[in-house]
């Protein structure tokens, strides 16, 4: 399975960094023999750019198992009386906070920093493949190929930003499509500059301003409230702080919020067909603000701005299938607790 | 921990082992879930009957669904329920790496509720589960058997010794250091065993795929009484093929026509030509002689026009499902949002019409009959039980979800219903008849007219309805797949609002039919498709062309063998998780040679 090679690969790599950093000597004298020469505190600093490793996983089942593999080496290398290996696994459900709290982390540590506190290992679904740029992130494992080229391309610029990187692609010889991939894939990256892809967007899709309108007129009202041109500056968030900075400023905020409205959600189209399109656009987000949700809202039928609208704000452009959640019996929960 | 329904369904259903994100191996026992009640129960298990006929009578372990309905129970899943399994533990002590095991949550309770802690008897060391077991074709799953030693006689001092795979791990024992091989263990379903001979259970890790393989069906979910009606009529398959000519969609009509007293035998075209011949030297005048046509003469349209002119395969063949769903999808009556471009172009004026007359071009030149857009395609997918080892049918058991004291006593199916939109396109008969002719794979002359040659096509693919073969049949429905696959990929130009990996294919190649729809389960569509119908036909179909005319991997896409008898590859045809058929039957040279053709056609006055 593509799953526990890339596993296996990713234990490995941080494996051999973790006994080179205990010991560098092997590192060093391979090296000498291709005449180059270093000190152990050269050595060690080039090993601390290469500890980080990040596995690229497409399924968050995946990335439990991988992660299973990489605690596993961490149990060992306790148990071995060395230092543990901090893992962290970032999915769709990691919050940006927390993603960002990883990040800074990892730029954080230094070779000060002890051992066992650094991150070394990563395992992430996409959601690593926007905004996590770490120059000591230069070995990635991907276990199997991203739904796309754009993506493939955005994973892979993870690993190698300030060093040279490496990058293992694991392929799924039962799949015709990775099967195809692994054959082309000289051919492939040669060229592979060329599909960069845009982001799929129709915003003349017909429920694209119901879907989109209660999230925009959030982020507007988010950044008016910080503006220190109104009397007062409220943290709005809770309907009953929003509910008072709204009434004591409606109307002047009102015009203004329609006018930013417009200039949100209007764009510049380089046809007559589209300017047909884009004005009709504009006006439906007008008319939906004026006529439903601006209505909808001041009725302060729930406890959070971002809930008193036709629909919840959109907080992701992906949409997910609605959630199951998973239960364990009483007994099941006292066993794994047994096993802590 | 949270996964999404679809997701349950392909991962997370009864029997299925998994790695929990909390670090542990469990197995689903339970999945809740809301009973469905706005899902076709009589056509759901109508297809799982076709489906388990597949398989062995003694391989499947579910009710007869068409014998015993009622022993199913359809639910959406909710909330999966799970158990630490397996429930062998190993010594963390790497020294050591003693087992302990129990068959029983209670008992694993009851033997460490002293020390409060799952720990080694030998070294007091953490534990941790051993994370392989065994399975078999036959369902059987157990957690890897640990032998006793050969010479200490006991299983206390046992220790994996953990190679990374199968064949190279084997038993050691601490007390005497024996070694014995982990490769076989005897299962007792004496089934499936080579030549004949002892069956053995294969060795996997928790998390390998082959442990449970999801046994799913795909079905479009039509209700109404108008549909199910359909579904029970014998001559069903006449009323899909009245719908596929175009003689008539709608299908309330059709059923009407269906059951309604022939009043006599009509006559024979050529009975009915000397009949008018006698009629007219006798003098009877016009309006009795097209009275007595319609009564006497030769059914020119409705269910009567087919019934009198196809033959006996083909009524079998339009009498499938994929034909019938394809009906009930195009009767306005049962899905009444489907908007069909020439409704667009007839709606038109001005600017608007001309630009949709171009556009009308643009689908000739690719030998597209139709294209159509609905909010509501109904697609569902199901899951009916699972195997272990083995996918296909006829190499493993099936094993249903039933629990003892659980789904009310019932066989459970779970099932995520979607409506979501698609767009429907269809192909023109008379071009790929045409492309057939010219290929050499289709001899006779073609119809000059739509129905004739639709009617003609699909008594082609009647009479031969093995799929992956060089026939002109096999080619023709090779043909509907790979032209799916293009237009799905080319959606993906950044401005339809969908990338390529979350849109799937329903096909209907006998009908030359195919759904490109959203695969999403939510509650709302976004209503891309929509514009995409008013506006972007001609550019997504040019992009499919122009796509298909070469390929980035060519010449090694190009390249065909005994072994790669057709060309597609990653980057021209290939689909991430939209294809049902995992991108087999592909061919990007037929679909451009196809498409040349077509192309000159339009273009030759």
């Amino acid at each position: 399975m593509k799953v526990d090679l890339a596993a296996t690969i990713t234990a490995q790599l941080v494996e051999d960094i973790h006994d080179l950093t205990d010991d560098p000597t092997p590192l060093i004298t391979r090296l000498v023999a291709e005449g180059i020469t270093v000190t152990t505190a050269e050595a060690l600093d080039h090993l601390f750019h290469y500890e980080l490793a990040l596995t690229y996983v497409n399924s968050k089942a995946h990335g439990v198992a991988v992660f299973d593999d990489i605690n596993r080496l961490s149990e060992k290398l306790i148990d071995a009386g060395s230092d543990r290996v901090n893992a962290q696994y970032l999915m769709g459900e990691t919050s940006l906070g927390e993603l960002a709290a990883a990040v800074a982390a990892i730029q954080d540590n230094t070779t000060a920093t002890p051992r066992a506190d650094r991150i070394r290992a990563l395992v992430g679904t996409s959601v690593v493949s926007h905004g996590v740029d770490l120059d000591r992130l230069n070995f990635e494992v991907l276990a199997g190929m991203p739904p796309s080229y754009a993506q493939y391309i955005q994973a892979t610029a993870r690993a190698g930003r300030a060093h040279v990187g490496l990058v293992v692609s694991v392929f799924d010889r039962n799949n015709r499509r990775e099967t195809s991939m692994y054959q082309s894939f000289a051919t492939t990256h040669a060229a592979l500059e060329r599909m960069v892809e845009p982001v799929p967007v129709n915003r003349y899709a017909t429920q694209a301003v119901n879907r989109t309108l209660p999230g925009i007129v959030c982020c507007l009202l988010w950044d008016e409230t910080r503006d220190p041109a109104w009397p007062s500056v409220e943290n709005i968030g809770m309907t009953r702080h929003f509910k008072v900075w709204w009434n004591a400023n409606a109307a002047a905020l009102i015009p203004h919020l329609r006018t930013r409205l417009e200039r949100a959600y209007r764009s510049p189209v380089p046809n007559p067909t589209m300017a047909t399109d884009e004005q009709k656009l504009v006006d439906d987000a007008l008319a939906r603000w004026e006529n439903v949700e601006r209505q909808r809202m001041q009725q302060w039928q729930a406890d959070w701005l971002s809930d008193l609208f036709t629909s919840p704000a959109m907080t992701s452009l992906r949409d997910v299938d609605p959630p199951v959640e998973f239960s364990g019996g009483n007994r099941a929960g006292q066993i794994t607790s047994r096993l802590a | 921990m949270q996964r999404s329904t679809t997701q349950v369904l392909y991962r997370y259903l009864p029997g299925a082992v998994f790695a929990h994100e909390d670090g542990f191996i469990a197995q689903v026992h339970h999945l809740s879930g809301r009973r469905v009640s706005d899902l076709n129960r009589k056509v759901l298990l109508d297809e799982l009957s076709a489906e388990l006929s597949q398989w062995l009578p003694h391989q499947v372990g579910l009710p007869d669904p068409r014998t015993n309905p009622d022993e199913y129970v359809i639910y959406q899943p909710e909330e999966v329920s799970w158990d630490v399994y397996p429930l062998t533990f190993e010594c963390k002590n790497p020294t050591c790496g003693r087992l302990r095991r129990w068959f029983r949550q209670d008992q694993v309770l009851n033997d460490t509720n002293g020390a409060g802690a799952i720990r080694c008897l030998t070294c007091n060391s953490k534990m941790r589960q051993l994370r392989y077991v065994t399975a078999h074709n036959c369902g059987t799953m157990q957690p890897l058997h640990t032998p006793s030693c050969p010479n200490c006689t006991g299983t206390a001092d046992m220790y994996l010794e953990d190679l990374g795979s199968f064949r190279s791990s084997s038993w050691r024992c601490r007390g005497c250091g024996a070694a014995i091989s982990t490769r076989f263990t005897p299962c007792d379903c004496g089934q499936y065993g080579r030549g004949g001979g002892q069956a053995y259970r294969q060795g996997y890790t928790a998390r390998d795929q082959r442990l449970w393989y999801p046994q799913t069906l795909t079905i479009i979910n039509i209700s109404g009484q108008t549909y199910d009606n359909l579904q029970q009529h014998p001559l069903r398959g006449i009323a899909a093929l009245a719908s596929l000519l175009g003689d008539e969609t709608d299908l309330s009509v059709s059923l009407g026509e269906l059951d309604r007293p022939s009043g006599g035998a009509r006559m024979s075209a050529h009975d009915w030509a000397e009949q008018e011949a006698r009629l007219r030297a006798a003098g009877v005048d016009d309006a009795l002689i097209n009275d007595m046509r319609t009564r006497q003469g030769p059914a020119v349209t409705g269910v009567a026009a087919v019934t009198s002119t196809i033959s006996p395969e083909l009524l079998e063949a339009s009498g499938a499902r994929p034909m019938v769903e394809r009906a009930g999808l195009f009767d306005k009556r049962i899905v009444d949002d489907r908007k069909s471009f020439s409704d667009l172009h007839g709606a038109a004026t001005g600017a608007a019409l001309t630009a949709a007359t171009r556009t009308l071009e643009s689908m000739k030149a690719l030998g597209i009959e139709d294209i159509s857009v609905t909010q509501r395609f109904p697609i569902v997918i199901a899951s009916y039980g699972y195997s272990r080892s083995q996918k296909t049918p006829g190499t493993s058991h099936v094993v249903p979800y039933s629990e003892r004291n659980q789904y009310n006593g019932k066989t459970p199916i779970f099932a995520v219903p979607a409506n979501t939109e698609a767009l429907l396109v269809t192909l023109d008969a008379r071009s790929v008849l045409g492309f057939l002719a010219h290929e050499g794979d289709y001899t006779a002359a073609v119809p000059a007219y739509p129905r004739e040659a639709k009617l003609a096509l699909a008594e082609t693919f009647a009479a031969d309805p093995a799929l992956g073969t060089d026939t002109g049949a096999g080619k023709a429905r090779r043909l509907v797949h790979s032209a799916t696959h293009a237009m799905l990929r080319a959606l993906d130009d950044g401005q339809s609002g969908f990338g390529e990996s979350s849109l799937a294919e329903w096909i209907v190649p006998d009908a030359l039919t195919a759904a490109i729809y959203v695969a999403s389960y939510n509650d709302f569509t976004l209503g891309a498709f929509d514009t995409v119908l008013r506006r972007r036909v001609s550019p997504w179909l040019l992009r499919a062309a122009d796509d298909v005319n070469h390929c980035d991997n060519d010449p090694m896409c190009s390249h065909t063998s005994p072994q790669r008898p057709h060309a597609a590859c990653d980057r021209c045809l290939h689909l991430s998780y939209g294809c049902r058929t995992w991108n087999a039957d592909l061919d990007r040279k037929l679909l451009r040679r196809f498409w040349r053709w077509t192309q000159q056609q339009a273009a030759t006055p």
